[in-house]
């Protein structure tokens, strides 16, 4: 394989996450993209609150904080004034299907060109792993103790599915990052098939923008600390469990640029 | 561009001797290289990095086969630990 | 009127010309080149943006390129931070409820030190009050526009004249020191057709714009954050922020005293009270009564040094439209014997009445 110098990723940083954790294969991955598409040099990346607030630690792209949930209200003004910039934010489950779907919504039906990549985990990870919008019925955290649907939460909203009811976005997907727990013999190993379709997807969203559409990906990944699993069970959950409630999906692709 | 992405590894060309260039100060011992490596190339050290993890060895001879390659390791690896694959020379 | 004292130019302007508020203040921002209205409808500040929607494509104006009606204030006020992180001119107008949902924003903008341009067309309140004008947004937009210790630039203009001046002074002074500017209006001033001279407004161009977030392009990224986790780091950005604001107290502030000098009875207003005391103070000196008028211009920066000095040996009389905002800050510089006369619900205070 040919190595591909990344410039976007900076040097000698460990990142901020736990271990087992696919923040870091997520950014990795965005930085890749970029170099591949020639995108690095005139990147912008508006930031969240949460765990994915820290992307700028580890990207090496300009970067503009956002309060929680505000990035695509920020990014449709810096796309509408510098349209030559690629413009994209890192956000969790919480910062874009919570307090942020406001702006999400109407950013997305807007269809300015930017693009929203959502690291879903189903909890709020920076905070300790309280239940947020996407949490699964029956799974526990810290606000759902006894399940989440027991008290008065309502089911999870599945935010790929809410952007498909709008017109205006142009590619929505969902995939997952987690890599797979496959058996070799006796033994448990990975698969890192999910990587390479969350790569595909990154490059088709950022390709949707480069052609005129907002684009959208949901990456199902692991939270092993907040969800009180070890890092092999939250991946075997993930690909197990989760999967079935939000398969992998291409909602969109009104511009063919997936791959 | 980037690798095949079939689920089994395939026996790729035996001619090419790979090497897999890690960063292990910023290893964090998730293990998942570990246990993605279809060849066994990959094990924790029994030592620690200055962040306190065991991290990230690799060798060319693995203990089902020689490394063919397949970049599981890089792709996995959420703390861009493992940084590439490269062609070290040939072998007959 | 006799001439006024102050450090307040009047320069060059265009012809005489009968505007309202809404549209004088509008113009007064293509005029300085503003690029982008991210607005969002609410009383009495609406007309302000659909004169700006109505303003798209306008050749005059080519910088003019980017309107948008959000979802939200809430919305509103973070495009217009991705604006400002993009050095390019943006700017809104709102009232109360609006300005409550925008603080958010503005408390990140300041800590970022990101630059726009809000109108806020203050109506009866707390809650959702009334659509009558008052000045009950005083003490929000001083003491501390978001929390945190966030602080913005804050103008009084008493008319539809001095509105369009002060659209250009906020984007010179939000670009200049890297801040949000908040035009503190009412609902009459952006309602009221005035006959005026357009003043002169220059068009602002930013020159230094290397912070700014447009791409590495061979260097350093550039990061823009209000985020600062360490204590030490915190405190050289807390320390840096108010040694900026003190610059802004020292350059910014402005006032104009009208019959200042030779005053028995210091009367203290701006805005549209301001306007009402002007006349209360010709009328009574043509009766022989020595009545002046001390009008800040700016509110935050407050001119309180000028204030005192004025104030000195003379009965002070605090007008305002509100339960007492400005009052309160007055007497607790000048003391208790510091009068007021606060007409808050909407009503159009009558100076001459409540003086007699």
């Amino acid at each position: 394989m040919e190595a591909v110098r990344i410039s976007s990723i900076r040097q000698g940083m460990p990142t901020p996450y736990c271990p087992g954790c696919e923040h870091g294969i997520l950014l990795k991955l965005i930085a890749r993209a970029l170099e591949e598409l020639g995108l690095a040099e005139r990147a912008v990346m508006v930031g969240s609150v949460g765990c994915s607030s820290l992307a700028y630690e580890f990207l090496d792209v300009d970067y503009v904080q956002a309060p929680h949930g505000r990035a695509p209200a920020l990014m449709t003004a810096i796309k509408l004034l510098e349209p030559n910039l690629t413009v994209f934010s890192v956000q969790g489950d919480g910062d874009a299907g919570g307090i942020g779907i406001g702006e999400l919504i109407s950013a997305a039906n807007r269809g300015v060109p930017i693009t929203v990549l959502m690291y879903d985990n189903m909890v709020f990870g920076m905070t300790g792993g309280q239940m947020s919008p996407t949490t699964p019925m029956g799974m526990t955290t810290t606000t759902t103790p006894r399940g989440r649907g027991r008290g008065a939460e309502g089911p999870p909203v599945d935010i790929c599915d809410v952007l498909s009811s709008l017109e205006g976005p142009a590619y929505l997907r969902r995939v997952i990052i987690a890599p797979k727990p496959i058996k070799r013999g006796e033994n448990l190993s990975y698969s890192f098939k999910p990587v390479m379709d969350s790569y595909r997807a990154i490059l088709s969203a950022f390709r949707a923008q480069m052609k005129g559409g907002f684009s959208f990906v949901e990456f199902m990944g692991t939270c092993n600390v907040n969800w009180k699993m070890t890092v092999d069970d939250a991946k075997v959950y993930t690909h197990e469990v989760v999967s079935k409630v939000r398969p992998p999906r291409l909602c969109r692709d009104r511009l063919g640029v997936d791959t | 561009m980037y690798p095949s992405i079939d689920l089994g590894v395939e026996a790729r060309s035996r001619t090419t001797r790979w090497e897999v260039r890690i960063d292990p100060g910023r290893c964090k011992g998730c293990g998942i290289c570990v246990a993605a490596c279809p060849m066994g190339n990959l094990r924790l050290s029994d030592s620690v990095n200055g962040l306190g993890y065991h991290y990230i060895e690799w060798s060319y001879e693995g203990t089902v086969g020689p490394c063919t390659g397949c970049t599981a390791c890089y792709w996995v690896c959420p703390e861009y630990s493992i940084l590439e694959i490269v062609e070290a020379g040939r072998e007959e | 009127m006799t001439e006024v004292e102050g450090n307040r130019e009047k320069g060059e302007g265009g012809g005489l010309e009968l505007l309202r508020g809404a549209e004088a203040i509008g113009l007064a921002a293509l005029m300085s080149g503003v690029e982008a209205y991210f607005g969002y409808p609410i009383t009495p500040s609406s007309e302000i943006m659909e004169f700006m929607a109505s303003e798209q494509g306008d050749p005059r104006f080519p910088r003019y390129r980017a309107f948008v009606q959000a979802s939200s204030e809430v919305e509103a006020v973070n495009m217009l931070m991705g604006a400002g992180a993009v050095g390019h001119l943006a700017m809104t107008a709102t009232s109360g409820p609006g300005l409550s949902l925008m603080a958010e924003g503005i408390s990140y903008s300041v800590g970022t030190e990101l630059p726009f341009l809000i109108v806020d067309v203050n109506r009866g309140g707390p809650g959702l009050g009334n659509v009558e004008p008052e000045q009950s947004d005083y003490a929000f937009v001083t003491r501390s526009l978001g929390h945190g210790g966030s602080r913005a630039i804050v103008l009084a203009p008493q008319g539809v004249e001095e509105a369009m001046e002060h659209v250009n002074r906020g984007f010179r002074l939000a670009f200049e020191y890297r801040i949000p500017v908040v035009i503190l209006t009412d609902a009459i001033i952006v309602h009221m057709r005035e006959t005026i001279r357009i003043p002169a407004i220059e068009e602002v161009r930013p020159r230094e714009l290397e912070w700014t977030a447009r791409g590495r392009i061979g260097g350093a990224r550039h990061l823009l954050t209000s985020m600062y986790l360490e204590p030490h780091e915190m405190r050289s950005h807390k320390e840096a922020l108010m040694n900026k604001w003190r610059r802004i107290e020292t350059e910014v502030r402005d006032f104009e005293c009208i019959m200042c000098d030779d005053a028995d009875t210091l009367l203290i207003a701006y805005g549209v009270a301001a306007r009402k005391a002007r006349g209360a103070v010709a009328d009574r000196r043509k009766r022989g009564m020595r009545l002046g008028l001390f009008r800040p211009v700016t509110l935050n920066p407050f001119p309180w040094e000028e204030l005192e000095s004025a104030a000195e040996g003379r009965e002070v009389v605090v007008v305002e439209m509100s339960e007492g905002q400005l009052y309160e800050d007055v007497s607790a510089r000048l003391g208790p014997l510091v009068k007021s006369i606060a007409v808050p619900g909407g009503e159009i205070v009558d100076v001459e009445e409540a003086l007699a």
